[in-house]
């Protein structure tokens, strides 16, 4: 039961990993060609409403879903264990799907003023308050099943992944709680307030925390070394506890608000490259003896490019939050570019790592093809740098013209044109490599060899490499 | 820069209980972080009891920290509004001040706006930087938004992302519903360069609905319930009324107000026969006066003659108009004192 269980949350997760990225790269042509999308509106459907299926799918279905699936593997492993509860995981893996599906409907028919199924005005919590409910009631199964199986432990002490999975999962439910049910009690700025400590948080204290405990059991096991360092788990571990939850009014620094409240932001934005720094050091460092393995196994490879991102986010986050620089960046696109570069590249690395680790250990077979699991990862590697540069440029020009130059938007579009078709190109070079992956995993699951204990997750070129025996 | 500020804005002024908490917290983690570097560790130590009181703390920090925002957002909420505050009831009205007669909601219209995600490329504040910059087209510094001007919105959407203009005073610039409908259903009719999709799935009621509410938006409520603009005299020259439809329906209400406010190009009003301040296409500037042949001019090539102060965006309307329409529109502006 419990197998199922994982496997239902992960398997479900791909479908979404297919998805949003696809309607990201589809409604990225609004920029370019906007009559061409103008279809769109015989389905009663808008670039505006694509975009929060992107970002709920994005968000909720791929990379909460694989994460709970990596969650419901890896807790029992690390307490030696069997998962407790798992009929109730599994349920919730069916709720949760529902949760998403009734989203996207509800997002799609756009209710006007009814105070269950209209969308939200939150970012990232649009999902009326229906969905919430049911999405609080999945959250509370895999919290209580997952709990249960770290008190039924029969190892005393918790690993460092423990303490990001499970603390994780309590501050995923407080933001959550908070960003679509606690701001209902505010009106006017206050509203907004509030929001802002959930849109960051979002990030910060359901995705980070477990993307990094993910990261924390992978890097250790494929590279089959110790963590470097015990105490930068618990410096990097206890200072995110600390400094990333008053991050969130960053968003809306120069908006009119009580200055104060501004400032702690900032100052918190600035702290969190402590905890950075600590948990990079710590992945980077922890495979030092045995770097050869990366080579070979393709989650390590996943896991330490998602550390790679994640650095590079983590160091480009508290330097755009400063005022200095934040006033010239904000509003355009340097910000979205940002947070692909954390969802995209850091944490689907590890989705990715989590995945490709687990998807043998599961099924019993090994992923069939080294070639394609390369493609995917060189598209990792590649293709997506030069689409965050793309993003990233995009958000430069339109930065200079029209805060520099003070070029209307009108004249900014015609001047970010190009930057825009590079974007969307090696977007959907980007979402071409998820397809392949999902391909990849799919089609494992019909060929791929049988998998034992000790074998590599991705089969090695047998045959091959035979052949080249033989003509040595 | 006419930013006001409360008196408890600046850091200095925050609560005193805000300042024994954040020198606790500082000096606590100071503290942990000396430990955690160079303490001793007894991993022995551990225990279940050890553990439990550790998973606490991770929910009191971030609950600590949510208190941190919910004290300026209970201040922000005590805020008295602004004159100029948007503040309309469920249920109420306005009726089009472009004079169409057309009626619409703009609260109702503010749901929709949030229902068809508008606020993910607009945002509803304008900051003290943005008039320095490209984005504040047309605004006057002391429209920059103060926290006062949001107390009556039911819920917040200020907006991260601007890739289209804001619209915290597009009801002030476009004073005119059928222009804001016409507009939703076909952006690129009026502004040819622009990417936003068409809404033309609304519903009419939809449509009326959220346009009033952009019309609602950068207008004092008072004013705007009592009427912007006056009604025309009954015995006006029908070549005025033709004008007036042509200034909305070819969408020079886009960028030309007529009641002297500010937008992106010169106000009509009071244009008729004054003096111009322009400048040359060779960079000279002259003053001319703004009689029949000049506006004539400014219409079909706008580049020739550009008023100072203002940008060359205007297309040509060289052949967009007929002789018939062009006199039209001249006789509006001339009526227009």
């Amino acid at each position: 039961m419990a197998e199922k269980a994982i496997k239902l949350w992960f398997f479900s997760s791909l479908v979404w990993l297919a998805l949003g990225p696809l309607i990201g790269a589809l409604m990225s042509l609004q920029f370019l060609w906007p009559n061409a999308l103008n279809f769109l509106a015989d389905f009663n459907f808008a670039y505006s409403k694509a975009r929060i299926f992107h970002t709920n799918l994005v968000i909720y279905g791929w990379i909460g879903m694989s994460f709970v699936a990596a969650i419901l593997y890896i807790i029992p492993k690390l307490c030696g264990t069997e998962l407790k509860y798992p009929k109730l995981a599994y349920w919730a893996g069916w709720l949760w799907n529902l949760a998403v599906l009734l989203n996207l409907i509800l997002i799609w028919a756009g209710i006007v003023g009814n105070p269950l199924l209209s969308i939200q005005p939150y970012e990232y919590a649009e999902a009326p308050l229906l969905v919430d409910i049911l999405i609080v009631l999945c959250a509370v199964a895999v919290i209580f099943s997952v709990h249960s199986t770290v008190l039924a432990r029969t190892k005393p002490t918790l690993y460092v992944s423990v303490w990001y999975l499970l603390g994780g999962l309590y501050t995923t439910a407080i933001t959550y709680l908070v960003g679509n049910f606690l701001v209902l009690a505010f009106s006017g700025l206050g509203n907004q307030i509030i929001h802002a400590w959930w849109l960051h948080n979002a990030v910060g204290l359901f995705i980070t925390p477990l993307g990094l405990g993910i990261a924390y059991y992978l890097i250790p096991i494929a590279s089959q070394q110790p963590v470097y360092s015990h105490r930068l788990g618990i410096l990097g571990f206890w200072t995110l506890m600390a400094f990333y939850p008053g991050t969130g009014l960053h968003h809306f620094l120069q908006m009119p608000m009580p200055t104060w409240i501004g400032e702690f932001a900032v100052v918190s934005s600035v702290l969190l490259a402590i905890p950075v720094l600590a948990v990079v050091v710590n992945h980077l460092a922890t495979p030092a003896g045995n770097w050869r393995k990366i080579f070979d196994s393709f989650p390590l490879r996943f896991a330490i490019f998602g550390s790679v991102y994640y650095l590079f986010t983590c160091i480009q986050g508290p330097f755009q939050t400063t005022h200095a620089v934040n006033w010239f960046v904000h509003f355009t696109e340097w910000v979205q570019a940002h947070a692909h570069l954390a969802l995209t590249g850091a944490f689907t690395c590890y989705g990715i790592a989590a995945i490709i680790y687990i998807f043998p250990r599961l099924t019993g077979r090994q992923l069939y093809s080294r070639t394609l699991a390369n493609w995917v990862f060189w598209i990792m590697a590649v293709v997506f740098p030069l689409f965050y540069l793309g993003f990233t440029h995009s958000g430069l020009v339109t930065g200079i013209s029209i805060n520099i130059l003070g070029n209307t938007i009108y004249e900014t579009i015609s001047a970010v044109w190009l930057a825009r078709l590079f974007r969307t190109l090696m977007g959907a070079g980007v979402v071409l490599g998820f397809l392949l992956f999902g391909y990849l995993i799919v089609r494992s699951l019909q060929i791929g060899p049988k998998f034992a204990e000790g074998m590599n997750e991705v089969a090695e070129p047998v045959l091959a490499r035979a052949e080249r025996r033989v003509t040595a | 820069m006419q930013h006001q500020h409360q008196p408890w804005q600046a850091p200095s002024e925050a609560s005193g209980v805000y300042w024994v908490l954040v020198v606790l917290v500082g000096a606590g983690l100071l503290a942990f972080m000396l430990w955690a570097l160079y303490g001793k560790m007894r991993p022995r130590r551990w225990t279940t009891a050890g553990y439990h009181a550790l998973g606490a703390l991770v929910i009191i920090m971030t609950l600590f920290t949510l208190v941190l925002y919910i004290i300026p957002a209970n201040q922000a909420q005590q805020i008295p509004p602004t004159a100029r505050a948007w503040d309309w009831k469920p249920g109420e009205t306005i009726k089009d001040p472009g004079g169409s007669g057309l009626e619409g909601e703009p609260y109702r219209g503010y749901l929709v706006y949030l229902a068809n995600g508008c606020t993910y490329c607009h945002t509803l504040y304008l900051r003290p930087e943005d008039l320095k910059t490209g984005w504040a087209e047309g605004a006057k510094p002391d429209e920059v938004s103060q926290m006062g001007d949001f107390v009556h919105f039911p819920f917040t959407m200020l907006g991260t992302q601007r890739d289209g203009p804001d619209l915290s005073i597009i009801g002030r610039k476009i004073p005119d519903m059928k222009y804001h409908i016409d507009h939703l259903v076909d952006p690129r009719k009026f502004k040819p360069k622009s990417v936003m999709p068409t809404y033309r799935y609304l519903s009419e009621r939809d449509l009326r609905d959220l346009a009033a509410f952009l019309v609602s938006l950068g207008n004092e409520p008072q004013k705007l319930r009592a009427g912007v603009t006056p009604t025309p005299p009954p015995a006006e020259d029908p070549r005025i009324a033709k004008g007036r439809e042509l200034y909305r329906s070819a969408g020079c209400v886009a960028c030309h107000s007529v009641d002297g406010s500010p937008n992106v190009g010169p106000t009509w009003k009071g244009l008729f026969e004054h003096e111009v301040e322009v400048v040359l296409p060779d960079g000279t500037e002259t003053k001319v006066l703004a009689d029949e042949a000049y506006l004539r001019e400014s219409i079909e090539q706008p580049a020739a003659k550009i008023v100072k102060g203002f940008q060359n965006v205007m297309p040509s309307y060289a052949g967009r108009f007929t002789d018939e329409e062009l006199q039209a529109l001249i006789e509006y502006i001339k009526s227009l004192r």
